[in-house]
């Protein structure tokens, strides 16, 4: 339910993109002859000369936002942590912030929807940044030199400043509450993380932002990811309101343990025939294609999504599977047997995905 | 969400609950550039900025009376709003029920312009950030931390857009004056608290922003609305400056909230 965690935020309100500003010019994009956007055009500097950050961006977070202690070692977690994360896990993420319709706190930095990507639009002036994010959640990043306190009034958001660091603009945080969780897994951390972030727009296109997390409380030393903004010409953020959807939470039941238990026999030479690559037919809003990724070791079914690993899949019949930490899977077959698409099933829908040939 | 009941019952009756959240931070720091005079204070006196484009700077923490997050009709003489017969018997009702049925209650956002509105519940101001293209409102909200878009970048009104809450805004300066005009509405909003006036999908927002010096601004409001008025109507809303502080972040946590009820406010 890695998945469905940030999916239902994220996606399944927005699902119906009709015609606002989703296509309309943003005014001062360089473009290219055939008036796309030029991407790998320069950086463009605001009129204090600073680099200028500002635009719709889509945040490319495939890894941390589903993991962010990946790079750590699993000793650099504390034991608690980690049995908090298993136990997270197993209720399938059901207590997560996200699915009450609070905010995501610090993981606004590194998080994304289920495509890997997450929007945020950036509005700069010489004294703030401020980031905009589809929830009707924003950041304000003083840049007027004020400091952080000590021991600030614990908040969802926390409280930044920013400076510029040559061409980087360096933004310092703290003061979260101990509510949020780092990712979709459940990383938690306490009152006292600090965390670090450091935008450096790369070209017009591009923003590389080096996320740094200090919580010694959970992680042993501090630790920094990379998260990629690419921007989103054209577009703009749709208003989504989290408490007009709740009423998904009554099909959120099970426990991630469950597919185990409910696991049936499926012959090999079927299994066999689901090997391949799945792509998603990309949707509207969606601009980071999925893949699931099906192979068979020691007739056992294995589903990777998007390169996150294997997982494997439980049979609860020969064409329905699930795995996905809640989500099931669900192969279409032709007249010869073979697979021609997986559909990912989940309360907003299915999610087809085309196999290639 | 008993709480929100509550506490805006409490407001209708003219009680008023002071913020807990005073330990946060930075609601006494000293705003950069603004004017003061001898003991330090700022002087709300002085003359209205202007911004780097020559335009009026609207950048600022702004509140207003809470009588018009309670009746935005509080002003008007009778016959200035005439409700559609629906109209006013939908708002009999909620006006009867003490709203009750607030979509606020349910943690949904104000809407426009009921969102520009102190409660009294202590102050829920917004703030102003400006650039030449673009205007961003930051609320606190008596729900959630929210945030409008005003685009000035000469764009048309979306074509069939997807109705929402607070609409899609756009704006230009008319002299002094920005204008922000917002259509878009899912209808659901509530134009005041108190009253309960209804809005429709078909409603459309003026609002008229007008700094008139460096402490004070009003908000011209003009509801054109003709699916529930019959015809439009005009709010003048004053606002004072909050100088050196800042938002504070407020979050609606539901049933959590119960707990809370009649002692404290949602964050």
């Amino acid at each position: 339910m890695k998945f469905l965690l940030t999916l239902l935020p994220s996606i399944l309100c927005v699902a119906p993109a009709f015609a606002q500003w989703l296509d309309y010019p943003t005014p001062g994009i360089p473009r290219l002859a055939n008036g796309k956007p030029n991407l790998a055009a320069p950086a463009p500097r605001a009129s204090d000369g600073k680099p200028n950050l500002e635009g719709v961006w889509n945040r490319i977070s495939p890894k941390y936002r589903i993991n962010i202690a990946a790079d750590l070692k699993k000793e650099d977690v504390q034991p608690w942590a980690r049995d908090l994360v298993a136990q997270r896990t197993e209720d399938l993420g059901k207590q997560s912030p996200g699915e009450q319709c609070l905010p995501s706190g610090p993981a606004y930095a590194t998080d994304a929807d289920s495509t890997g990507g997450g929007m945020m639009k950036i509005v700069q002036t010489p004294a703030m940044v401020v980031i905009l994010n589809p929830d009707l959640t924003y950041r304000q990043i003083f840049l007027d030199g004020r400091k952080l306190e000590d021991s600030p009034n614990p908040s969802w958001m926390g409280y930044s400043v920013g400076h510029w660091d040559g061409d980087t603009l360096v933004v310092e945080s703290n003061g979260y509450n101990d509510r949020t969780w780092l990712d979709t897994t459940g990383h938690p951390h306490t009152e006292a993380l600090r965390m670090t972030e450091r935008y450096h727009r790369r070209d017009f296109g591009h923003i590389d932002i080096d996320v740094t997390l200090q919580d010694p409380g959970v992680y042993a030393h501090p630790w920094t990811v990379r998260v990629t903004a690419e921007l989103a010409p054209d577009t703009e953020l749709l208003e989504f309101v989290c408490n007009e959807n709740t009423s998904h939470r009554e099909h959120w039941v099970g426990k991630a343990s469950d597919d185990a238990k409910s696991d049936v026999k499926v012959a090999p030479e079927i299994l066999a025939k689901y090997v391949g690559t799945y792509v998603e037919q990309p949707k509207l809003w969606r601009v980071v294609p999925r893949v699931v990724q099906i192979t068979v070791k020691d007739g056992v079914l294995y589903g990777e999504l998007d390169g996150r690993g294997e997982v494997r899949q439980y049979a609860r019949s020969d064409t329905s599977f699930s795995g996905f930490n809640g989500l099931s899977i669900r192969f279409v077959k032709n007249a010869q047997g073979e697979a021609t698409d997986l559909y990912v099933q989940h309360v907003s829908g299915d999610y087809r995905f085309a196999r290639q040939r | 969400m008993k709480l929100l009941i509550g506490y805006l019952a409490i407001v209708t009756t003219g009680t008023v609950i002071g913020p807990t959240a005073g330990n946060a931070q930075w609601i006494h720091y000293p705003t950069p550039g603004a004017p003061r005079i001898a003991d330090g204070k700022v002087n709300l006196t002085a003359p209205a900025p202007k911004a780097p484009d020559g335009k009026p700077d609207l950048s600022g923490v702004w509140e207003s009376g809470n009588q018009y997050f309670n009746d935005l009709s509080h002003d008007l003489k009778p016959g200035e709003m005439v409700m559609l017969p629906w109209a006013k018997s939908l708002q009999a009702e909620r006006e009867k029920r003490d709203h009750r049925d607030d979509p606020l209650n349910a943690c949904m956002p104000p809407g426009v312009p009921r969102i520009n509105m102190t409660t009294g519940n202590g102050p829920h101001p917004l703030k102003i950030v400006q650039t030449p293209l673009l205007v961003v409102l930051l609320y606190e909200t008596s729900t959630n931390s929210t945030f409008r878009q005003v685009f000035l970048d000469g764009r048309p009104f979306p074509k069939d857009p997807q109705p929402n809450w607070l609409g899609y805004s756009i704006g230009h300066w008319d002299g002094n004056a920005l204008v922000v005009e917002t259509t878009g509405f899912n209808g659901r909003s509530w134009v005041d608290t108190a009253k309960g006036h209804p809005q429709t999908p078909s409603a459309k927002v003026t609002e008229r922003f007008t700094r008139q010096d460096y402490g004070h601004m009003q908000i011209e409001i003009t509801i054109d609305d003709p699916g529930a008025y019959e015809k439009p109507w005009r709010a003048v809303v004053p606002f004072h400056m909050l100088p050196d502080t800042d938002l504070i972040e407020t979050y609606c946590e539901n049933e959590k909230d119960e707990k809370h009820e009649g002692k404290d406010r949602p964050n």
